[in-house]
């Protein structure tokens, strides 16, 4: 089957080596590193005091005047997405078909020890390039901005959008350089990837690229730069910082990207490595490329740019892809630098040793692996000219297994029996006292996020009936959701950090990552399929069941779990929804809860958040729908409460919040959850119809009218605003 | 043994002629195939090769078969995956050790790797604690147990078998094939050098075997022994006897937070008791007996469990049994006529401790 070809049109960098692409390509092929010596006096507490930093002026430069007061990440951020599509001349986009991708690891701090929403950033750009589209942020670590790009090819291949913006950004935080410092991680000079291998330096920085369709870029004159020929997503399943040794699940990756994109290993013409210099991941990555190239993979070059910049974690694999664009572009290969006479003589495979390479290619693939065991690798490609292609697949996606794991309950039989009997529970915490869903040796070490994932994950699992062989587990996908990961490890790493930069709290690093909490699902379960991190806010759950989705039509998975995850002030909660092939469930004798029948995403931009849920409902032809599940029609969403009343005067109307509180994340999964509940069980809890309410209110459960289907509302007020169409089967 | 009992192994017939036989438990085994320096210095050094001829292969199956496993051993197995090996105890309701078995996480239920020559009193017993929905079937005449153990067995692994297996996870098991044969390989071993086992077939291991004597040295049971005394790792048939869990050092071999096993009660109150503790010790020339006493100023504190001569030590090497407030390293206690001083294991620093996979 050929999909639709998807092209990059425009690319834009920011980074130690250059302030813009052009910059950035001449110090690549000068062998010009921009890593020195750490200017800020605060990093003197290290012994490892080398970074890829970014000018101030390389940043201010290219911002008005207006602009220069926001937070680092964000000026990053708008100087490359703005580069970008000035590059690609975009013109007049309608806002609503323009989205917007970005990989991001580190939460921005908002100051006094707090932090923005991870999605703040997203906003921030989106605002000011009007793009109103599909607006995800991809937290999977150093993986973030390579996963973006495939995602972004997603969007497109769906058709919800025409254009997207992908990319990555990370700036060079103290903290995350006093966790790095703890794990030894650091070199203590200038990196040297694939040679010394001594350790990483940390850096900063952004990178964009537009993705278009191949046919819409020619047809408005547009000069395609590279096709994203395909991507692969996968879970080491292994441990929690270190890569697996065997190189399992970076192979998969490249193997699945390879897959997507319809060519072979042997296809294959420039690798553009991970390469971050750690003894860990050097040695691992030389696993996976004598795995996937065989005899081939010392003939294969292969480059680690981050010898030059430093490792930009959620921008490293945007820059990568930028690195790997204009590579294909100038027919050269950008070296590794670091390399010693003798370590270009003895080393094993060809890493393009101190100087660049003119090379005929016509295959790039791109790699990038991260905390959390998550692994993605692109496939970019020489475009071609325009061709036929096929529309994506449809595919009947099914929810077959549900796992709550809530104050209000753990498990669905209690939180039927709750929501039957009419039970509240604000926040809290669920109890998981004497029962443990993971060995108890790696349990106890657990923190409190993982806990609920991993025993939502579980209860899912069971509750839809699976038995998988470890065949079977090496394809079933994970997508985690969370608005901001685990607050209690982040506290408690940001705490020891306080108290001294030299003895961080080395456990609670590993679960700063937004992703922790869906590798440890991944390792506890075994599963090694496509994964990533989703965190939009409450809209997280959604969007990542638009991704679970996406991932089951594009053939990718059989069967993906959706796990949402949050804390807040006195509570915390996971839920989980098997989301799962029809036909694979019908196969094994599945009774699933609810067909997905559709689900649409707009990201607001300004005002105007009420026609944003109207016309999400009016698009997936949900006005007649049995019953609306409403985000936050219970905790004062006057937008969501206005566009139901006035779309859908006489459906029936419930939601979690009104049940639970805000959890954030969990309250969209809940969401779904209570859904699926109602079709195929007919338990829903009538909240508060349309009454204003502040907070938890009284619930009764109708014995309702049976539901056939059921809209459920995501939000996240003044980011995105998502529908899902869940019908029954 | 005499040379009329018939060794068991079905490999026996590609053994050296040197090779000496002798009766472990119920099975007879090679001890050694040439000279124990060469075989010992391949386990520390270079690579060794094992025929685990012997050890009972036991699957448990059926529906219940981890709700039976996890009753049956002492570590908690409820999460053990179809790729996941791990080591546990299995006990008596009295605490009493019936053996120690390496637990294979298997698509269908486990397969339990016990110790050499114990199988029988294992098997029995497991067919004793054997409920519906279970079936206990003896596998050991049909397959065969292979080893590799040594800091560059990892390299004999790459030639063998598949490189990439070589860095396999610590306790990892792959289902895999070789030259057309589906075997069974796993990233674990007991003397603390790199090691791998092979679960084949018993025609496919005589073809494995043929090969890897050609890359590695074939070792036997003493040097096996000896290099797993060295690391503290239990040795059953010179250590449980007599001893409760506790007594033999061997706690890390059960979980007493699982809910319930198999003689938990009785560990739980070894753990509570003031029991003697097993500590290892060198020193002297002669190797003692099991039994003789260890004294302190003249006064009796425990007696000897086991010794042998080390290679690597150059001396004797062995564990006391004793009051637990001398059980640490560094006292001197007088075992026999000779003076030996107290350890902390291991005793000898594994040299693939040292040495990466490459």
């Amino acid at each position: 089957m050929v999909l639709r070809p998807v092209v990059i049109t425009g690319v834009g960098v920011i980074c130690a080596a250059g302030r813009d692409a052009d910059e950035f390509w001449r110090s690549l092929v000068a062998g010009e590193s921009g890593i020195s010596a750490v200017r800020d006096e605060r990093f003197a507490a290290f012994e490892a005091r080398f970074a890829g930093q970014v000018p101030d002026a390389w940043i201010d430069d290219q911002l008005p005047v207006a602009e220069r007061e926001l937070d680092r990440t964000a000026k990053l951020a708008l100087v490359a997405a703005r580069q970008s599509v000035t590059h690609a001349g975009l013109g007049d986009t309608p806002a609503e078909r323009f989205g917007l991708v970005l990989g991001k690891c580190q939460a921005t701090p908002a100051g006094d020890g707090a932090y923005q929403p991870m999605h703040a950033t997203a906003d921030t750009v989106a605002a000011r390039i009007s793009a109103a589209g599909p607006r995800i942020l991809v937290s999977t670590a150093c993986a973030a901005g390579g996963n973006a790009v495939g995602l972004a090819r997603d969007k497109i291949l769906t058709g919800e959008a025409d254009v997207v913006l992908a990319g990555g950004v990370d700036p060079l935080l103290f903290g995350t350089y006093a966790g790095f410092a703890g794990l030894q991680a650091l070199s203590a000079g200038p990196c040297a990837p694939y040679s010394r291998s001594e350790g990483l330096n940390l850096g900063e920085g952004a990178a964009f690229v537009v993705v278009e369709p191949l046919d819409a870029a020619l047809a408005r004159g547009a000069q395609p730069l590279a096709e994203v020929a395909g991507y692969g997503l996968s879970a080491d399943a292994y441990h929690a910082t270190a890569p697996d040794p065997t190189g399992r699940g970076g192979t998969s990756a490249v193997r699945r990207a390879l897959v997507d994109a319809g060519l072979t290993a042997d296809d294959v013409d420039y690798v553009n490595g991970h390469g971050t210099g750690t003894p860990a991941n050097d040695a691992m990555e030389k696993k996976v490329m004598r795995t996937v190239f065989g005899e081939r993979a010392a003939s294969v070059p292969t480059s680690s740019i981050k010898s030059f910049i430093g490792h930009t974690l959620g921008a490293a694999g945007a820059v990568e892809a930028v690195a790997s664009v204009l590579a294909l572009r100038n027919g050269t290969a950008p070296p590794t630098i670091g390399f010693s006479d003798e370590d270009a003589a003895t080393a094993t495979l060809d890493f393009v040793p101190n100087a660049p390479r003119e090379l005929d290619m016509d295959v790039v693939v791109s790699n990038n692996y991260a905390f959390g065991g998550n692994n993605a690798s692109l496939v970019l490609r020489k475009p071609g000219p325009a061709r036929d292609f096929e529309p994506l697949p449809e595919a009947e996606v099914v929810v077959t297994g549900l796992g709550p794991v809530l104050g209000l309950g753990v498990g669905v039989d209690e939180l039927t029996a709750a929501l039957a009997e009419g039970r509240t529970a604000a926040g809290g915490h669920p109890s998981l006292e004497g029962r443990t869903f993971a060995p108890r040796s790696v349990w106890r070490h657990m923190n409190r996020l993982s806990r609920t994932a991993i025993a939502a994950s579980r209860l899912a699992w069971d509750d839809a009936g699976l038995k998988l062989g470890r065949a079977g587990l090496e394809n079933v996908g994970v997508v985690f959701a969370t608005a901001a990961g685990s607050i209690e490890s982040t506290a408690g790493f940001d705490e020891s950090v306080l108290a001294n930069p030299n003895k961080p709290a080395v456990l609670s690093f590993s679960n700063v990552v937004l992703n922790a909490t869906g590798g440890a699902v991944c390792q506890t379960l075994g599963l090694r399929g496509v994964t990533t991190t989703i965190c939009n806010g409450n809209a997280s759950a959604s969007v990542a069941l638009d991704c679970a989705v996406e991932a089951v039509r594009c053939g990718k998975a059989d069967v993906v779990l959706v796990v949402a995850a949050d804390e807040v002030a006195g509570g915390s909660g996971s839920v989980c929804l098997v989301v799962e092939s029809a036909a694979h469930s019908a196969a094994r004798g599945g009774v699933p809860y609810a067909r997905v029948r559709g689900s649409t995403h707009a990201s607001v931009i300004g005002a105007g958040e009420q026609q944003l849920i109207e016309h999400g409902i009016g698009a997936l032809n949900a006005r007649s729908a049995d019953l609306v599940v409403g985000s936050g029609a219970h905790v004062g969403d006057e937008s969501e409460r206005a566009a139901v009343t006035a779309t859908m005067p006489g459906a029936q109307l419930a939601g979690s919040a009104a049940v639970t509180g805000d959890l954030r994340s969990v309250t969209g999964a809940l969401d779904l959850a209570l859904g699926a509940l109602a079709i195929r069980d007919g338990a829903v809890p009538d909240a508060v119809r349309r009454e204003p309410a502040a907070g938890v209110g009284e619930v009764s459960v109708v014995g309702v009218a049976p539901v056939s289907t059921a809209v459920v509302l995501g939000s996240s007020p003044g980011s995105v605003r998502g529908a899902t169409l869940l019908g029954a089967v | 043994m005499t040379q009329t009992e018939t060794p068991t192994s079905r490999l026996h017939a590609a053994y050296p002629e040197s090779t000496v036989y002798g009766a472990v438990g119920d099975a007879v085994v090679a001890l050694r195939f040439s000279e124990i320096e060469d075989e010992y210095d391949a386990i520390r050094n270079r690579s060794a090769v094992f025929d685990l001829a012997g050890t009972p292969l036991i699957e448990i199956s059926g529906s219940g078969a981890n709700d039976v496993a996890q009753r049956i051993l002492g570590r908690d197995v409820e999460f053990l995956t179809a790729e996941r090996c791990m080591t546990s105890l299995v006990l008596e309701t009295d605490g009493t050790v019936v053996d120690q078995v390496e637990v294979w996480g298997r698509e269908d239920g486990l397969l339990l790797a016990g110790s050499v020559g114990a199988g029988e009193r294992l098997l029995e017993h497991l067919r004793s604690e054997a409920a519906d929905r279970v079936t206990i079937t003896d596998r050991t005449g049909e397959l065969a147990l292979l080893a590799f153990e040594g800091p560059y067995a990892w390299g004999v692994v790459g030639r063998l078998i598949d490189g990439e297996l070589a860095a396999l996870p610590f306790e990892s098991i792959v289902d895999a094939t070789w030259e057309g044969e589906d075997i069974v390989f796993a990233r674990t071993g007991s003397t603390a050098e790199y090691g791998y086992k092979i679960l084949a077939s018993a025609e496919a291991a005589e073809k494995l075997w043929a090969r890897a004597t050609e890359e590695a040295t074939p070792a036997g049971y003493e040097a096996l022994e000896l290099a797993m005394l060295e690391v503290r790792q239990p040795i059953v048939r010179a250590e449980a006897t007599g001893a409760n869990v506790v007594e033999m050092g061997a706690g890390w071999l059960v979980d007493i937070t699982k809910d319930d096993f198999v003689g938990k009660d009785a560990v739980q109150a070894a753990f509570a008791a003031e029991t003697r503790r097993t500590i290892g010790f060198s020193g002297g020339s002669a190797v003692p007996e099991a039994g003789t006493e260890v004294t302190v100023d003249g006064e009796a504190v425990g007696e000897v469990v086991h010794a042998v001569h080390s290679l690597a030590l150059g001396t004797t090497l062995g564990l006391a049994r004793i009051a637990p407030d001398l059980a640490a390293a560094g006292l001197t206690l007088t075992v026999g006529d000779a003076e030996v001083r107290t350890l902390t294991s291991p005793y000898v620093t594994p040299k693939s401790w040292s040495t990466p996979i490459i």
